[in-house]
């Protein structure tokens, strides 16, 4: 084997070592759904490799890395979309006990959680990244393709928003 | 709003507290691996190639071959479409000042050749009015752009057969022959057929001369001239060959070819009777009898 393709082969199972959870974790506040989230996860990497085994080049991992995460997710939601779980409970499909929520047994944390995903997909990105994942602005901005002013403001509205619904719920007060 | 930030804080610390379990992670990276293993890099550092100095000349040469290729096939075809064109089309002019005089000088090679050329040339032009006759196409215009384009081709021709005059006077005597032959044909043709009220009405108000005889006297004055050459060239023909001096006063034409018909052949006879027919041709036209006369001793 080329040297040179050993190399990249040890630093992209290097990149995975270090980032595997983050990106676990971003999959999964995003989809709530451990299964899905391992998926995800695993599909991040595959296509990284893909892109890397065809000769393209990374700058910065750890944002190539969120930006694919990104990708595939905004993917699963289009497919989720089709079927989607509320649509079928609205036609009068139960969903199976495991799947069902206590709320009563929730903890702050859990409830916050899901109140995140309450939010549109465009502020819940952005405070996943920042709050759970603590990448900074400027790696926000490149994993999503946007400016870093553009993600600071949609930080800014995602937390008034998320605050909003918090309240509506008397958690906060 | 920094309360909530900070809560939200917290919750992203008990958040990063989530991971994957031992044997998912090690079971994800065996995958990972496995897939690596299954997909190699398959591309190959671009190397800059060295480039030879002659690649852009080359480049060139060949676009240029292509714009060629490209001018050599429009070219033909158009001229392969001009050549079925008639007076007064597009690609008419195309056919007749340019594929026929470059066609002229590939097959006609000898003196010889450019008269045989030339010749059948005019017997184009003239069946080229007559299928536009057929065609009922011949208007003022058309019929205008076929005289002018019979007048240079009589140009032409004349030109061949002056070439070849010294050289093959029998050629040269003979073509004539058959051309004026031809050209009185069609001149009949004309005469004896009506060309159509219609562009007979037309020709009259633009022009106040018809098309039939505008054409008609093109062609008399063509065949006076013709004729008037060929006298020329027999009187030079048999004072030179036969030593026969021309002198006043005139004797009759007929006795001309009687005495010299070891210079000339049977052609010249059909000629001469031809010359009188053209003479009494050209005294109903002008009403008046020419005083040229053909005298030998």
């Amino acid at each position: 084997m080329n040297p040179d393709n050993k190399k990249t082969e040890s630093l992209f199972m290097s990149a995975y070592d270090q980032y595997n959870d983050a990106i676990f974790r971003y999959c999964l506040f995003q989809v709530s759904n451990r299964e899905q989230a391992l998926d995800l996860t695993q599909d991040t990497f595959t296509k990284t490799w893909e892109y890397l085994a065809r000769g393209g080049t990374i700058d910065n991992v750890k944002a190539f890395l969120y930006k694919i995460a990104t990708n595939a997710i905004i993917d699963y939601r289009r497919k989720k979309k089709s079927s989607s779980l509320d649509a079928l409970t609205d036609e009068g499909y139960d969903a199976p006990e495991e799947n069902k929520v206590d709320h009563e047994s929730q903890s702050d944390g859990e409830i916050v959680r899901r109140t995140l995903n309450e939010l549109d997909e465009k502020y819940r990105d952005v405070l996943t990244m920042k709050y759970i994942n603590e990448l900074s602005v400027k790696e926000i901005a490149q994993s999503l393709g946007e400016s870093e002013n553009n993600v600071s403001v949609r930080i800014h509205r995602g937390i008034a928003k998320m605050k909003e619904l918090l309240e509506q719920k008397e958690l906060l007060g | 709003m920094e309360d909530f930030e900070t809560q939200l804080h917290t919750i992203g610390k008990m958040g990063r507290e989530v991971k994957m379990t031992e044997s998912e992670s090690s079971l994800m990276r065996s995958n990972i691996e496995d897939f690596v293993s299954k997909n190699p890099i398959s591309y190959t550092k671009k190397t800059n190639p060295i480039v030879s100095p002659y690649a852009n000349i080359f480049g060139f040469a060949k676009a240029m071959a292509f714009v060629f290729v490209g001018v050599i096939l429009g070219t033909t075809g158009i001229a392969s479409a001009s050549l079925q064109s008639l007076p007064g089309d597009i690609l008419y002019p195309i056919k007749t000042s340019v594929v026929e005089p470059i066609t002229g000088t590939v097959v006609a090679t000898s003196l010889e050749q450019k008269v045989s050329y030339e010749e059948k040339l005019i017997y184009k032009r003239l069946a080229e009015i007559e299928e536009l006759k057929e065609k009922e196409m011949l208007d003022t215009k058309r019929t205008l752009i076929a005289q002018k384009a019979i007048a240079r081709q009589s140009d032409r021709l004349d030109l061949a057969i002056h070439s070849i005059e010294k050289s093959n006077a029998v050629l040269a005597i003979k073509t004539n022959e058959k051309v004026s032959n031809e050209f009185k044909r069609h001149e009949d043709m004309f005469e004896n057929k009506d060309m159509g009220a219609a562009t007979m009405m037309m020709s009259l108000s633009i022009e106040e001369v018809s098309p039939k005889e505008a054409y008609t006297k093109n062609i008399i004055e063509e065949e006076i001239k013709i004729r008037r050459e060929l006298l020329d060239e027999k009187r030079r023909l048999l004072h030179e060959i036969n030593d026969v001096q021309i002198t006043e006063p005139a004797m009759d034409t007929g006795e001309l070819f009687e005495k010299e018909q070891d210079a000339i052949d049977n052609s010249e006879e059909n000629t001469r009777e031809q010359l009188e027919g053209n003479e009494a041709l050209r005294i109903r036209k002008n009403g008046s009898i020419s005083n040229e006369r053909l005298i030998l001793d």
